[in-house]
């Protein structure tokens, strides 16, 4: 007996207990059969249900709850569907719109029939799971742009090969651009925000209050205060050097530049031709007309016309502000073309960097008169003291080959005059000799002895 | 103290550079000034100068005349055996010889008198 009443008081318990937080939902009517207020209490148990169900959570009270279906911490992430479990939204790195992994198509080998492969993506942070490949026939001789949808199916935009990216569509991630020929799919330029890792470098702050990247890269004629423009432009300039190359071709090293608001960076020599630009398809070259009419400086442009790349394209022009049909671009150099309109090795120019040729390979200032003292110097090994007025300057890095300026000049041994006459009397890479002689041309020594070398030096 | 100054300057003075005396076929001297802190070495710098295999010795730079009077025989300069760097007379006196008979023979061509042949000096008519 003892027993079973236990039993029933912990059997109430349980029930009672167990609807604690479900009660909600009251159904405090009891129907009996011929009742006159049938239909009252139907209403009132009706809107009991409706109230209930529409306020599932309940109310609470800070972290008090005093009503609800759901009781506090009892839905694990396991009861949750993919699109709204938090576990695989993380594990999927969602961490921003778009985020989308597979999906892309590839180029195709003599048909324009392709297929879109399995991914998962978030469309303005829905999540869509494609589980299948799509087939897709793409349209001959076309730049196509596809996206997934919020409603999980596949959309396309059209348009013809060159011509400007159209807007995003609503709803959507972009994909990628698939460029068609007559016969197949030649190419395909991945445009999917594949991680949440990146961001743009206005979103990186030194500090909370501090310099974003943005700011420390924008800003700043790098190296030169002026060039043919004026002022050099400003912003990262990194690399991007205007070599010469051959006499129908010039080239620009890889390197880094702010072009206009844009970040564009290429890892490989950009080799130049006489033929002209097409700087909307990163196609390098003259911005209008012909090579003629030389000789002439060509001012040399670090171009971002080319949209969804990380890369820029180089124009080259006669106009040293403003060159033919470039909305992005940021002058880099300058080349030069002889009488017979053929690029000159001669004096090519990078404005955001400084030509070895273009500083002093080395120098030295030295008593010759005494005991040979050097009092001080750049790039210099050794002085020799040949004979009276006879020096050779041992250079330490040498310079690159023996076509490079040299000159020496002294104060004449006793005489108050100075500046006689000082010749080279040979010159090599690495050794520049100096014959020194006063106003009778008898060879002397003289304090201070002075002598540079500039030209090509590698140091 | 001023001792220990004195030799400290003396030492400092031109510690970065070690001097060398090269002695040629004919006896001349070629003296060099090597900058300890060039990455080329003495033997580079030899080499390049077209003075490899000739004797070498390390010399101070106390040993390299800087009178001007002296260096004016800078050309007769040989390799000493009481001072390391000395004049050598015989070539010194067969060189002014040599250059006295070409300005005799110079003033003879010129029909000149001593006297004359010194005022067109000055003058700078002739060298």
């Amino acid at each position: 007996m003892r027993k079973s009443l236990a039993f029933s008081l912990y059997l109430s318990w349980m029930v009672i207990g167990g609807q604690a937080f479900a009660d909600i939902v009251s159904l405090d009517s009891n129907y009996v059969a011929g009742q006159t207020d049938m239909t009252t209490k139907l209403n009132a148990d009706r809107l009991a249900l409706t109230n209930g169900v529409n306020n599932i959570r309940g109310v609470f009270a800070g972290s008090a709850q005093s009503s609800g279906q759901i009781k506090a911490d009892t839905i694990g992430e396991e009861n949750m569907a993919d699109d709204a479990n938090p576990r695989i939204r993380t594990n999927e790195g969602a961490g921003c719109p778009d985020k989308t992994s597979g999906m892309l198509t590839t180029t195709t080998s003599g048909t324009l029939l392709g297929s879109i492969p399995a991914g998962v993506s978030y469309p303005d942070g829905y999540r869509v799971e494609k589980t299948t490949t799509t087939a897709k026939t793409w349209t001959a001789s076309k730049w196509t742009y596809y996206y997934i949808l919020t409603s999980g199916s596949f959309d396309y935009q059209e348009v013809t090969i060159g011509a400007a990216r159209p807007s995003d569509l609503a709803g959507s991630a972009t994909i990628a651009r698939v460029s068609t020929d007559g016969t197949q799919v030649v190419a395909v330029q991945d445009l999917r925000t594949t991680s949440c890792a990146t961001g743009t470098f206005a979103g990186t702050f030194s500090t909370s209050s501090g310099s974003t990247l943005d700011d420390m890269l924008k800003v700043g004629p790098p190296v030169r205060r002026f060039s043919p423009a004026g002022r050099t432009p400003v912003g990262h300039a990194q690399g991007a050097f205007v070599s010469w190359d051959s006499h129908t071709t010039f080239k620009v090293t890889p390197g880094a530049l702010y072009i206009n608001g844009r970040y564009r960076f290429v890892s490989s020599d950009i080799t130049v031709t006489t033929g002209t630009d097409t700087p909307s398809s990163g196609l390098s070259g003259l911005d209008t007309g012909t090579v003629t009419g030389g000789p002439l400086k060509y001012y040399v442009y670090g171009v971002a016309d080319q949209d969804d790349v990380t890369s820029y394209s180089v124009t080259y022009s006669t106009n040293a502000t403003t060159p033919t049909g470039l909305t992005n671009y940021r002058l880099i150099g300058s080349v030069n073309t002889d009488a017979t309109n053929l690029f000159t090795s001669r004096d090519n120019v990078t404005v955001h960097a400084i030509s070895e040729r273009e500083i002093v390979g080395g120098w030295v200032h030295f008593d010759g008169q005494g005991s040979g003292t050097i009092l001080n110097s750049y790039n210099v090994a050794s002085i020799l003291e040949n004979a009276a007025g006879d020096y050779s300057i041992s250079w330490d890095s040498d310079f690159v080959n023996a076509t490079y300026y040299a000159d020496c000049t002294h104060s004449q041994q006793g005489s108050t005059t100075n500046g006689a006459a000082d010749s080279i009397q040979s010159l090599t890479a690495g050794v520049a000799r100096f014959n020194i002689k006063n106003v009778s041309d008898a060879a002397v020594d003289g304090n201070p002895t002075v002598c540079i070398g500039v030209g090509d030096t590698r140091r | 103290m001023i001792k220990f100054l004195i030799l400290f300057l003396c030492l400092s003075l031109n510690a970065f550079a070690s001097e060398y005396i090269v002695e040629k076929a004919d006896g001349s001297i070629v003296i060099i000034h090597h900058n300890d802190a060039a990455a080329q070495t003495l033997e580079e710098t030899l080499n390049e100068n077209g003075l490899a295999g000739l004797p070498i010795i390390r010399i101070n730079q106390s040993d390299i005349p800087s009178d001007p009077a002296e260096r004016l025989d800078r050309n007769y300069w040989k390799r000493g055996i009481l001072k390391k760097i000395e004049v050598d007379t015989a070539k010194k006196a067969a060189a002014q010889a040599a250059k006295q008979a070409k300005e005799d023979r110079k003033r003879l061509l010129l029909k000149l008198t001593p006297a004359e042949y010194q005022e067109a000096k000055e003058l700078g008519i002739v060298r």
